[in-house]
């Protein structure tokens, strides 16, 4: 038998629940989340705020492990693929270390994915060049501006060259250059078989640049097809609206 | 190790916050260092009590001023979110910490050692002090009288030179002099020292040399006098080089300091660097409000070894227990701060 699973990404009944601090009842983020994603394929994340798309992006990158329910990133464990520098994840939150330069954050980020010496050096360069933060690589990251931050966590999720790279809310605060080099670095991902899952709010993320849509609702994929089903009657705002309407 | 993590927590470590506070601390000293051997000399400007003075000003101020900051920014190494970050990487927990732990030991224990070469620009004493050679067993019971005086046997090397410290509160004072006498005998030769506390004080008395064990009496001249024995153990001195004070309270700050720094990044994977900070230092005063604390948790000692300096004596030399100590708080914070990133809150 070949345990090898077709997709990149697999989710079987998934659930993970988060317990109010000290001994408040479990809230239920995902209950029972199913989903697909074959490799290569970049897959669109949609949902009101609070509706779990972080925390299914957590989930692929192994830092939560779910409460019941399988997951399975690349044929392995997410955790295994993440020890493995196969996934590239960009935080919801900008995590890094705001009292180094961008370029010291950036080497730092190509170290802890294994690399080193001077081709970690050159990657770091050709990163920042790639994200348009070149010039301004010594400036400290506490001092960057928020779209700033985000090509820096746009080209820190990609230092490694990952198979699997995943996006939170990668184009908030991004300016009209920076919508152009994450989408010329996604074209670039898919050309070369990277598997891309970014959660967004903006339709035309979704509708642009992704093979299918999954929209997260009351915990559950409500709906998952391509972007021009999804987006056929309108945004997303009507989209939540007829989920809504529709019961959970 | 990751050294490019190391760095990271070297540099979180060393953060401007830090400079201020040594600067405060550096400050202080120079003010408060002229200032205590002015006062203790009598204006007479005793080389020894200078020296004394400067070097218990200078460590003193680095300790209540400066050593607390290090610490926070210690437990500021790394943030939970951070941490989650480096976490979806082929860099396994264990090895961020230890990366991050390292860059937190190398930059207290560089910390202390510009604090040192700081306090070195002092006076410097000239001839041998006393130092602090360890202790011995003390009294049974802690009461004695003018009519009862307290007689105990206690083990003690046999080397000259040898000196005995213990500590007294008078409980009844009937006259002025307030004079506590202890005696040491061995080998058939008596020694007996003297000393005036009023109320509280020490006395001291040089052990004859000899391989038997030493008896020791504690008596009060002066009729209807009690008093009680303030030290559980008999302190023991010996003969130590003039830079031993220097030097000794240098290695045993510098090595509490990366102790409590460690610890204190360790607990920061469970609690909030301020509360990681707050926990130490309640402990710490816990232990140095506290007579006879352990010699093995590093810095338990460090205000009593601040006070010898103050007396122009010299702590104990770093011994095996110190570096057993020591060795179990890097152990500690290794092992606290290996929580995993998804437990941490």
């Amino acid at each position: 038998m070949n345990s090898e699973p077709r997709g990149a990404v697999e989710l079987r009944g998934v659930t993970r629940c988060y317990a109010r601090w000290p001994f408040g009842a479990r809230v239920e983020v995902l209950r029972g989340v199913d989903l697909e994603l074959a490799r290569g394929a970049t897959l669109g994340l949609a949902g009101p705020n609070g509706s779990g798309k972080s925390t299914l992006l957590r989930l692929l990158a192994g830092v939560e492990e779910p409460d019941a329910g399988l997951i399975r990133v690349l044929g392995t464990s997410p955790r295994q693929a993440a020890s493995e520098d196969r996934v590239g994840w960009l935080p919801d939150d900008t995590p890094f270390p705001r009292d180094l330069s961008l370029r010291a954050a950036l080497r730092l980020a190509g170290a802890i994915h294994g690399l080193r010496g001077r081709a970690l050096d050159r990657r770091a360069e050709e990163r920042l060049e790639r994200v348009g933060l070149a010039s301004v690589a010594r400036r400290p990251l506490g001092r960057a501006s928020r779209g700033m931050l985000r090509r820096f966590g746009i080209a820190q999720a990609w230092i490694h060259d990952p198979e699997l790279v995943l996006l939170d809310e990668p184009t908030a605060g991004l300016d009209a250059e920076g919508y152009v080099v994450l989408a010329s670095i996604l074209d670039e991902a898919r050309a070369r078989g990277t598997t891309v899952v970014i959660a967004s709010h903006a339709s035309s993320d979704l509708a642009e640049r992704c093979d299918s849509v999954a929209v997260l609702h009351a915990g559950r994929v409500a709906l998952h097809a391509p972007p021009g089903e999804v987006f056929a009657h309108g945004g997303l705002l009507e989209v939540y609206r007829r989920l809504a309407g529709s019961g959970p | 190790m990751n050294a490019r993590l190391a760095g990271a927590a070297v540099r979180r470590v060393a953060h401007p916050l830090v400079a201020v506070a040594l600067l405060l601390a550096a400050s202080a000293a120079l003010l408060d260092g002229e200032a205590s051997a002015l006062v203790e000399a009598g204006g007479l400007l005793d080389d020894r009590l200078r020296a004394a003075a400067w070097s218990a000003s200078a460590w003193s101020a680095f300790v209540v001023l400066a050593a607390p900051w290090i610490v926070l920014r210690a437990a500021c190494a790394r943030t939970r979110a951070e941490a989650e970050w480096a976490g979806v990487s082929g860099t396994s927990l264990a090895r961020a910490e230890a990366s991050r732990a390292a860059g937190v030991l190398a930059a207290a224990l560089a910390l202390a050692g510009g604090w040192s070469a700081f306090a070195a620009l002092g006076p410097a004493v000239s001839g041998p002090l006393l130092g602090r050679a360890g202790q011995t067993q003390g009294p049974g019971s802690p009461i004695f009288a003018h009519d009862a005086p307290l007689a105990w046997s206690a083990r003690a090397p046999d080397v000259s030179g040898l000196w005995a410290r213990v500590g007294v509160s008078l409980s009844i004072t009937p006259g002025s002099g307030g004079e506590v006498r202890l005696s040491a005998a061995r080998g058939g030769q008596v020694l007996t020292g003297a000393a005036h506390v009023l109320p509280r004080g020490a006395v001291e008395v040089e052990i004859p040399p000899g391989p038997d064990p030493v008896r020791f009496e504690l008596a009060l001249p002066e009729p209807g006098a009690r008093a009680f024995v303030t030290t559980g153990a008999v302190e023991l001195w010996d003969a130590a080089p003039a830079w031993a004070a220097r030097v000794r309270l240098a290695a045993r700050a510098a090595l509490a300091l990366a102790s409590w720094s460690l610890l204190a990044f360790g607990l920061a994977a469970w609690l909030r660097p301020a509360t990681a900070l707050a926990l130490l230092a309640a402990v710490w005063l816990w232990l140095w409000a506290r007579d006879g604390a352990p010699a093995w948790i590093p810095g338990a000692s460090l205000f009593e070894d601040l006070a010898s300096v103050a007396n122009g004596r010299a702590p104990a030399a770093l011994a095996w227990a110190d570096a057993i100590g020591a060795a179990a708080s890097v152990v500690l914070a290794l092992l606290l701060a290996r929580r995993p990133a998804e437990a941490r809150t």
